[in-house]
């Protein structure tokens, strides 16, 4: 099946006065039309840099190289202009924060006319009609169009982005956090409609978190990310049974045991991009970690129905990557 | 309040606001709607009370200086040598002055050129300072650093000061007092946006607006324009009143109007040698009006600013 999205050797640096953030390294991964993936890992991993970098809503100090191929176009290279038709219109974004990511002087109408105007040639009153389905869809009543962001609450601000990265009738909707700051009560209903709105419409879906219940429950396939690389990526099942990679492995175990009380949990903490660990970057925090580690990094190499960068898995060195 | 049940879903909304029959639903949107229809809805709320009331002050004094010529007793340039510094009574309402001209009539006509220098002075200083803080706020970079080193350097300048180097460069004559005070005040506009749109440039509203395809201009005008604008009838108000201060000021040290053009500040300055002789009338009116109307600008940016802001108006539940 042809690929909705797919990157190809994505290198995202921000150049920062502390030198190189290498936030996204090398990193190739594909997404299907109507799938949902999953991305996970520590905070600082590079996840939320690697949704952003797919739009490029980045800073300008952000540099992004390889390929970013959406519908086989390359938004890495597309101009400022048409990068911007693909917003909203194709990819559909949906940020961690909802309390901050609505104009506090604009109505929700405001915010939908807005948005749609910007894209498509329609009149208000079409664009009227779109912004109710839309928000009827995420359970919005009509009565509330005319309301200011600051009159609603954290998750009906979520399910009004959503909405808005729904209006247009997008192929994918990248999600960062969206549930985050929100109760879990909220979650549940967030994910809810997320998941209804992905079946009714055959949207595909990359959800960007640290819960990995959220992944289980709502994704096809799971890419674990660590220093910014993809370090097992596979079906969420495979994965979640039986993983391969330490970290994988570490993180599934970072859960509070009730009968101990203990919170399980990766030792050390996650490194610096600046400069992170030689080889594998995980190697200094691996309980697993033996001589080959530290000395140069392992591919993302295909292994029992999923993709692992681990030596202890294959002896794959990855390619071309030593330098960025 | 209490034991009234308030029906969930209308609560948390303003729901149908008290002004809805006033005004059709056209009307409330636009520039124009966002600032006069929360007005309207607002109007019994301590806000927007206090608004009204400067509101009403300001209209009040426009109205006095477009009609001074008919509702003046007198003319406030006739000398009458035979009732030098009378009392107030029934013919002189607020006395008259040393040269036995009305102090009624001088304080209507003077109204004129205190709000023309006001007008004058700071809609210069909008108009050249809001589009200049907006660029150099959004542009950043080195356009930005000299537009602040420049504007500071005038900033940090005592304003009467600067307004009286002005003044004497420019000359007497109401549009150079103006143009003086203009001075004063580009800075404070500037400076205001500027910080302004650096803040609002980096919120997060503006980022998701970016992530869902909006263009650079409809990021400038519809988000960070409407969020910077409302700080501006604020400092419009108070800068209004402190240049009707300033102005003042110059007139009272002999920089402003030429002497026998009515004039608030000039009139109490000559006033004011003549209070020791318990003659109070020549320097209180034209003193109080100076007050009325600069509480009253106050009164309407404070109560602006409250209402401009959907975050800091206050809903009836």
């Amino acid at each position: 099946m042809e690929n909705l999205l797919e990157t190809r050797s994505l290198f995202i640096h921000y150049r920062m006065r502390q030198g190189t953030v290498r936030a996204v390294e090398n990193v190739n991964f594909a997404l299907a039309p109507g799938e949902a993936v999953g991305l996970v890992g520590e905070s600082g991993c590079g996840k939320s840099t690697l949704a952003k970098g797919i739009l490029e809503v980045l800073p300008r100090y952000a540099e992004v190289r390889g390929q970013i191929l959406f519908e086989g176009r390359d938004l890495a290279s597309l101009p400022r202009t048409e990068l911007r038709k693909v917003r909203g219109e194709k990819v559909g974004l949906i940020f961690q924060d909802p309390m901050t990511r609505l104009d506090p002087l604009m109505t929700i109408e405001d915010h939908f006319t807005e948005l749609i105007r910007q894209h498509r040639d329609v009149g208000k009153d079409d664009a009227k009609a779109m912004a109710l389905k839309a928000l009827a869809a995420v359970g919005i009543p009509p009565s509330r169009f005319r309301n200011y962001p600051h009159e609603f609450s954290g998750g009906m601000r979520q399910r009004i982005m959503i909405a808005m990265a729904l209006v247009l009738e997008p192929k994918l909707i990248i999600a960062d956090e969206p549930t985050t700051s929100l109760d879990v009560i909220v979650e549940g209903q967030i994910l809810q409609v997320l998941e209804e709105l992905r079946r009714r419409y055959g949207l595909a879906l990359l959800l960007v978190t640290h819960n990995l219940g959220i992944v289980a429950e709502t994704c096809d396939r799971v890419a674990v990310m660590y220093a910014g690389r993809i370090v097992e990526e596979g079906p969420v099942r495979e994965i979640f049974r039986n993983p391969l990679h330490p970290y994988t492995q570490g993180l599934l175990h970072s859960v509070i045991h009730l009968e101990t009380k203990e919170l399980a949990s990766i030792p050390g903490y996650p490194p610096g991009l600046v400069r992170p660990p030689s080889g594998c970057a995980f190697h200094p925090r691996c309980p697993q970690a033996f001589d080959p580690c530290p000395k140069a990094v392992p591919a993302l190499v295909p292994k029992d129905g999923r993709r692992v960068a681990c030596y202890l898995h294959h002896n794959v060195v990855e390619e071309g990557a030593a330098d960025g | 309040m209490a034991g009234k049940p308030i029906p969930s879903d209308v609560a948390i909304g303003p729901g149908p606001a008290i002004g809805a029959a006033i005004l059709p639903p056209a009307m409330r949107r636009g520039i124009l709607g966002r600032v006069f229809w929360p007005l309207i809805e607002e109007r019994r709320t301590l806000t927007g009370i206090m608004t009204f009331v400067g509101l009403g002050f300001l209209v009040a004094f426009v109205v006095i200086a477009l009609t001074a010529p008919l509702i003046s007793p007198y003319d406030p340039l006739a000398i009458n040598s035979s009732e030098l510094l009378s009392a107030p009574s029934g013919s002189h309402l607020m006395g008259t002055d040393h040269l036995g001209r009305d102090v009624l009539s001088r304080v209507f006509w003077g109204a004129r050129t205190s709000l023309l220098i006001m007008a004058i002075g700071v809609l210069v200083a909008l108009v050249v300072g809001v589009p200049i803080g907006l660029t150099s706020g959004y542009l950043g970079g080195l356009v930005d650093r000299v537009l602040v080193l420049v504007m500071d350097s005038i900033y940090s300048f005592p304003g009467l000061l600067l307004a009286m180097a002005l003044a004497a460069i420019l000359g007497r004559g109401v549009v150079n007092i103006g143009i003086a005070i203009t001075v004063i005040y580009v800075p404070l506009y500037f400076r205001v946006v500027r910080n302004h749109v650096v803040a609002v440039k980096q919120e997060l509203f503006v980022e998701a607006a970016r992530a869902l395809g909006a263009r650079p201009g409809s990021v400038i005008v519809r988000y960070i324009t409407f969020n910077v604008i409302s700080s501006i009838p604020v400092i419009f108000s108070i800068s209004a009143a402190d240049a009707i201060l300033t102005a003042a000021g110059l007139s009272f040290i002999g920089l402003g109007i030429d002497p026998p053009i009515p004039d608030w500040g000039a009139d109490l300055a000559t006033a004011q040698q003549w209070l020791p002789n318990d003659i109070w009338w020549t320097s209180f009116f034209p003193g109080f009006m100076i007050l009325l109307l600069t509480v009253g600008l106050s009164m309407l940016g404070e109560g602006i600013n409250d209402i401009v802001n959907p975050l800091l108006r206050r809903t009836k539940a």
